[in-house]
Formats: structure tokens, sequence, C-alpha cells
């Protein structure tokens, strides 16, 4: 079942390293990913997806001349509901709190620390397939909304808040 | 902060269903949990693209030993090199099997982020430890993290008193 569903996607990999592009397109040719669209920088990437309108982003954070950062801004940018709401993962070798949080200021739906494995890989596509597009859009900002009742979890498990 | 404190901010909110509910409808998820089988897949192909990997590692590598003398002259071009080296080598050597070789390249990067001024024998005793690791020499996890204790004390002791531009 789940075969069928990676059949039906368009996944953009975005990265300045061949070697990276080359291995995640692979990978997600193993998992079955029906097109895979590779791109060298944010600005190629920016006319392949107006071109190919995929419905997943992965892409590099440091990239010259457009970076993964700006890409993200410029896709949550879009007019089109459909096309901004797009779940971006951004797969980075920068592993400190400040590249983080660039990355959720700039939109990004997950971050993925190099090196990367499969089953994280797997982990992190199948988290963005399944959750329901909630975006926040305000004047500073436009990216996925991460209330808590956005995730819906209920019951027991759910962390108690107290409001003091 | 209370309510009273909070600044009254316009936000839109939007709700689309998931890709996968969108692709197949309703209720519709993909599985958490990845078979096995195409674990193994993926896990071939990575083994299979190591070799072309290992291959450009080695360039690389030697390539480092180039651009250390021009840094520490101060050439602006030379030190963008090192780094952007160094950059793919920590983000692409752990994935395909060299994980002390991309804790090496780590420590490099950080050392060129955090410090304006760079002193060539740090530089070299890093891309050494990366030759050194890509030989499988010091590879083993406790003398990897020993010689990245070492190398942190000779930045320190290099740029005593300096203040890191990170």
């Amino acid at each position: 079942m789940a075969r069928s569903l990676f059949e039906m996607l368009t996944i953009l990999v975005v990265d300045d390293s061949l070697h990276m592009r080359r291995l995640i397109a692979r990978l997600l040719d193993v998992l079955g990913v029906g097109q895979v669209i590779v791109a060298g920088d944010g600005e190629e990437a920016w006319a392949k997806f107006l071109e190919h309108r995929p419905d997943i982003v992965i892409t590099d954070a440091a990239m010259k001349p457009t970076d993964g950062f700006v890409l993200a801004q410029r896709l949550r940018a879009i007019g089109e509901d459909e096309l901004r709401a797009v779940p971006i993962i951004m797969v980075s070798a920068h592993s400190e709190l400040s590249a983080v949080e660039r990355a959720r200021d700039s939109g990004v739906t997950d971050f993925i620390c190099k090196p990367v494995s499969p089953r994280l890989l797997y982990e992190r596509l199948v988290g963005a397939l399944n959750r329901p597009r909630k975006l926040i859009e305000t004047p500073g900002f436009v990216g996925p909304d991460r209330r808590a009742d956005a995730l819906a979890i209920d019951g027991p498990e759910r962390r108690q808040v107290t409001f003091i | 902060m209370n309510d009273a404190q909070t600044p009254d901010v316009p936000a839109r909110f939007l709700r689309l269903p998931s890709v996968a509910e969108r692709k197949l409808g309703a209720d519709f998820t993909a599985p958490v949990r990845l078979d096995p089988r195409v674990l193994d897949q993926m896990q071939d192909t990575i083994r299979e693209l190591t070799v072309k990997y290992s291959e450009n590692l080695k360039v690389q590598v030697g390539s480092l030993f180039s651009f250390i003398e021009p840094t520490a002259a101060g050439e602006a071009e030379a030190r963008n090199q090192l780094y952007s080296t160094a950059h793919e080598i920590r983000g692409l050597a752990g994935t395909f099997g060299y994980p002390t070789v991309g804790r090496f390249a780590h420590s490099l990067c950080a050392y060129l982020e955090n410090y304006k001024s760079i002193v060539s024998t740090v530089m070299r005793f890093h891309v050494e430890a990366m030759y050194d690791a890509l030989q499988g020499r010091g590879t083993d996890d406790i003398l990897a993290s020993d010689t990245l204790a070492s190398l942190d004390r000779l930045i320190a002791l290099s740029h005593d008193g300096e203040r890191s531009a990170g």
C-alpha cells in the first residue's frame, strides 16, 4: 500500500553536492517514489518547483547562490495555498541550534542533521506525508503551525500545561 | 507574560489535508514502519555508492592540504575552498561509512567558523587526522575522541587570549 502512495509522489531534491543528490535520489528510487527531480541550488530548485509542483521538497541548507533557507521562504510566499503548504525537509550538516532555529523561522517543516540514514529519511518522509499541512501566516512568519494541538495528541500521553 | 501583555498579531491559519490523504483519500496514512527488505535495499544502495564516494573523498582530503598555507596567509578564496570542501566532507563522510573523517571535518569547520585568524598547525593536524582516518588509522571511537580533545587543546593554545569570532 505504501508502495503505491510513493509511486504517486514527485519529490524535489536540492543539494549542491552531486554525491548527496545522487544518494537521496537513489534512496527515494528504492522506496518507489514515482518521480525524483534534482536541483543543485535554490535558484534551480525554484524553477523546477514551479515546473513540476512536487509533493515534498528535500533541501540542503548551505548552497550558493541561493541557499535552502531563502528557498523555503520563497516557497512559503507563493500565492497558491496548495503549493505554499508543501512539506519542506531540510537536510544539513549544520547541527547547531542557530541553524535549526533559522530553518524553523524560514518555514521549514522538518530538519535532518547529516549524516543521513535510510531509516531517518524514511521516518521524516512518512511524517511529512501523514501530517495535515497546517500553515500559520503572520506578518513576520509563514510556516508550519507548531502549536501542540496541531499534533492531535490526546489522552494520558498529552502533556499537562498549567497556566499561572 | 499574561494575556494582557500579549500583543495582538494578525494571523491566518491554513489547513490542508495531508499529502497521503490528498493522494489516496481520507484517513489514509503511510505505514510508519519501514519494510526491512526495503531497508536492506537502501543499505545496499549506500554501499554501492560508497565505492564511488571513497575515491572522491581521497581526492578531497588530499586537496585540503593545498589550501592550508594560503588560508593561513589570509587568502580568502583558499579559506572558502577549504571550508566548503570540509563542509561537504562533514555532511557526507558519515553517511558513506567514514564517521571519524566526518567528525574531524566537523571540528575543522567549527574552527574556521569561530576564528578569524587561522593557524596552519591547527589546520594541518585536522587534515592529517582526516587523512589517517581515511587510511583506517585512529578510527577507534575512544581514540578519535581523544584526538578531537587534543585538537581542542591545540586550538586553545594557539589562540590563547583570543576571542572566537562565533
